[in-house]
């Protein structure tokens, strides 16, 4: 009897414990769910796309994407789980790349450029700036040219205070010194365009076509200035910042957003990875999908995606810089 | 017209929007009930399995989600003393109150009855004065919302009952924790300590589990090792009358019109509408001395409040593509994947689909009643479960949701930093509401008030200038100095 019962506890003991050993006989990856951990919270354009994707993956592959929200922090937190996460493959992250280069580079954060590297770029976004439809200001050097002759009087506003687009407005503003056009600070895109549409206190908002389109399309809004190095095709008559201020590379300014690795992680997983994007996005459901939601399919391969990794950080980093905001 | 107005209500009870509409309201209860879960994270779920779906069928999935979860959070709340959502932390006050005198049945069915009555105010609301209603809430920008802010905090001098020493001491902490973050103007780091996790400040979901549920457990805790036995509580069997309901028709109205109306002012938020409209249920009770003690009124206007919350921000976004929060933001999200763009012009381009929404709407608030009279009978009987199985589980579900909030383990040490000090803070008699109303008005406050002065140069004056301005901070400082005045007509007398 006792003999029975110890053998049943070693049985269960060794069948305890097996369950944390990986099987022998390894088959291809990916053979278990993929995290892919988002710094933004759920519902906003990168967790949509990234369930676009998810559910791709799942029915196509037989893949599974778990879509993991850490919003907050200006992405901190939720890099740092990716640059400290095991590097098999298994873990990656889904950033704006203007925001992953602009938090590290202005507050310790316990990660840089070197703790990853790229898997493919997914979409993206151009910024833009808009004004009310009824203030009859028809292009970003109009506003500017008012706000030299005023100063004090009109201003801009953002989604925080540290965004991309007040970075940017830095940039053009240097060709302006003693220029008085103070930025807003908001807390979302959203309530930047409500403050716009309600008309007493904001003159210009700035932030991403996805976002303004629908106020633009409704006649609320004019948008004066996007920053795609030519005019948009849904916008013909928006002249761009390039049009407005010349041919300079700090007046384009795409909004990458794109799968990015731990740094140790095996240059064959990326690569199987980087080629399901590329199989994924080319797809017309996918696409289809992406148009509804708002969002272009910008897929790039990994390493062209890098070097936008390392432009986007010196970029930002340069801005940074120039405008003492470090 | 009427055709129209028809077809969409057809739409709206089609059996696959029905249908819809009851998942939505199901799976929206357990998200609200389940700490941690919000109704955000649920309606952001949905949105992908809704691509293929009629725009009708689509939003009866969300709406049913969006009112179930507003709804479900008060179940936790009202029976074990654990907010499900932060749209139930008012509910707090009165429902473990009443629950622990063995009347939660009577509670849970005023909730619901009451989150039904809220929904359906702020639908007639949305259907009949919509576009005038949302006019009047773009008047609202930063000085106005910094009023709004601070009128709500003079509420801390109501929450506080009969301790206002310890009720502002609570809520200076409270202000005092809403600071640590980037600064919103600047963008410098303040009290963050070179930590990430804090950069972005405290999330309000743990620190409110970790307030009222982990100190619950402790002083549970506290009672066993004193030798206390611990008994489950009385199955209740008394229910809601119709008299009760009766009672409270005045107000369960100005409840639900307070709620619709932070509905709709973009920003302000479902948890300052409770507390809001608890503070007026107080102020105008013939029996105020019965709050915090288990008062069956004031579940009535926290329930009702927040539910009609939900209506409230249908109608900016439907009227001008204005999202109030952030489920309103996602559904806007959601509006576009179908291909309507919101706006005056929605209502012109695709009058059956607005109808059908405004059916979908109310079809929802029914299932609610219904589904959430059918939950709560079998979710009573949590309560008979013994303290020593009952407090376990609510640990777990406290770890749990102040993990899923955020998918991150620093938020489990906020949960057991806030336990603690709320646990300290019940054994020192300190109210915690005032420090939970703190931490959720001081961003508002704080953020307006600097943008205002962004917007004028360092101007005061924009703060006195505005109408809307002037009235509510001049009634916040006639609510603030209408005891110091009274106390001192009383000195004299002596």
């Amino acid at each position: 009897m006792k003999i029975a019962r110890n053998l049943l506890f070693s049985i269960l003991c060794v069948s305890m414990l097996s369950i944390g050993v990986p099987s022998v006989a390894k088959a291809a990856y990916p053979d278990r769910p993929i995290n892919i951990i988002i710094p933004f919270g759920p519902g906003g354009a990168v967790d949509i796309a990234a369930r676009i994707l998810a559910e791709h993956f799942q029915t196509k592959y037989d893949i599974t994407l778990n879509v993991v929200c850490k919003a907050g922090g200006a992405g901190a937190p939720a890099m740092l789980d990716v640059a400290k996460a095991r590097p098999d493959g298994y873990t990656y992250g889904f950033p704006a790349l203007a925001t992953f280069s602009a938090t590290p580079q202005i507050k310790k954060t316990g990660y840089n450029l070197e703790s990853f590297k790229s898997v493919a770029q997914i979409t993206n976004m151009w910024l833009s700036i808009s004004v009310s439809a009824d203030s009859g200001i028809t292009s970003v050097k109009q506003l500017i040219e008012m706000a030299k002759k005023e100063p004090g009087k009109y201003n801009f506003a953002t989604h925080g205070a540290l965004s991309t687009q007040r970075i940017f407005m830095g940039n053009i503003l240097q060709a302006y010194p003693g220029i008085n056009f103070p930025h807003i600070a908001f807390t979302s895109g959203h309530d930047v365009s409500t403050s716009l549409l309600a008309g007493k206190h904001i003159t210009a908002g700035f932030g991403v076509t996805t976002n303004q389109k629908p106020y633009v399309l409704s006649g609320d809004f004019t948008m004066i200035g996007v920053s795609s190095p030519e005019r948009l095709p849904e916008f013909p008559d928006v002249p761009t910042f390039v049009e407005q201020f010349g041919e300079d590379k700090k007046y384009v300014f795409a909004s990458s957003h794109g799968l990015i690795a731990p740094r140790r992680t095996p240059d064959a997983n990326i690569a199987i990875m980087s080629n399901l994007l590329k199989e994924a996005l080319a797809d017309p459901s996918v696409q289809e999908k992406f148009t509804k939601a708002g969002l272009s399919t910008d897929y790039l391969p990994t390493e062209e995606f890098q070097t936008v990794m390392n432009d986007m950080w010196v970029y930002i980093g340069n801005s940074l810089d120039e405008l003492g905001l470090n | 017209m009427l055709d129209v107005i028809f077809q969409g209500i057809m739409n709206a009870i089609s059996f696959d929007s029905l249908l819809a509409n009851a998942i939505g309201v199901t799976l929206g209860i357990i998200f609200g009930a389940l700490p941690g879960l919000t109704a955000a994270m649920g309606v952001a779920l949905l949105i992908p399995l809704t691509f293929g779906m009629p725009p009708v069928e689509a939003f009866s999935a969300l709406l049913g989600m969006y009112v179930g979860a507003v709804y479900g959070g008060c179940i936790t709340a009202i029976l074990v003393g654990t907010p499900g959502t932060v749209a139930a932390a008012a509910t707090m006050l009165e429902g473990p109150a009443l629950t622990a005198r063995g009347e939660s049945r009577r509670a849970l069915e005023m909730a619901t009855v009451a989150s039904f009555i809220g929904g359906i105010i702020s639908a007639i609301a949305l259907i009949t004065v919509a576009p005038l209603l949302a006019q009047a809430a773009m008047a609202f920008s930063a000085p106005e919302y910094f009023a709004v802010a601070v009128f709500g905090l003079t509420i801390v001098a109501s929450l506080s009952s009969g301790q206002v020493l310890k009720g502002f001491i609570a809520a200076l902490t409270g202000l005092l924790v809403a600071t640590i973050g980037l600064d919103p103007v600047t963008g410098d780091m303040r009290n963050t300590f070179d930590n990430p996790n804090l950069f972005n400040g405290l999330s309000l979901v743990p620190v409110l589990v970790g307030l009222f549920a982990v100190s619950q457990v402790f002083i549970t805790i506290e009672d066993v090792i004193k030798g206390v036995v611990l008994k489950g509580g009385n199955l209740a069997s008394k229910g809601l009358s119709l008299r009760d309901i009766y009672a409270n028709t005045i107000n369960l109205i100005r409840s639900s019109a307070i709620g619709t109306f932070i509905g709709i002012i973009p920003a302000t938020g479902v948890s300052a509408a409770a507390f809001l409209a608890y503070a007026e249920a107080k102020r105008y009770s013939k029996t105020p001395e019965q709050y915090g003690k288990g008062c069956l009124e004031g579940i009535a206007a926290t329930e009702s409040s927040n539910n009609a919350v939900c209506g409230g921000a249908l109608i900016p976004l439907l009227t001008l593509g204005v999202p109030g929060d952030i489920i309103t933001a996602i559904m806007l999200g959601a509006l576009m994947i179908q291909g309507l763009t919101p706006g005056p012009l929605l209502f012109v381009e695709h009058p059956a689909t607005v109808y059908g929404l405004f059916a979908a709407f109310i079809i929802s608030n029914v299932l609610m009643l219904i589904l959430g009279l059918i939950a709560v009978r079998g979710a009573g009987k949590i309560i008979a479960i013994p303290g020593s199985l009952l407090m376990p589980i609510v640990i777990t579900l406290c770890v749990v949701g102040g993990y899923a909030i955020n998918n991150s383990t620093f938020d489990l040490l906020i949960v057991a930093i806030f336990g603690t000090l709320g646990y300290i803070m019940t054994k020192c008699e300190i109210p915690q509401p005032p420090f939970l109303l703190a931490m959720i008005l001081a961003p508002i406050a704080e953020t307006n008030f600097r943008r205002a002065l962004s917007i004028s140069q360092n101007d005061f004056s924009i703060f006195y200038t505005s109408p809307i301005t002037m009235v509510i901070l001049t009634v916040s400082l006639v609510i603030l100095i209408k005891p110091i005045y009274t106390s001192i007509k009383g000195m004299i007398k002596q």
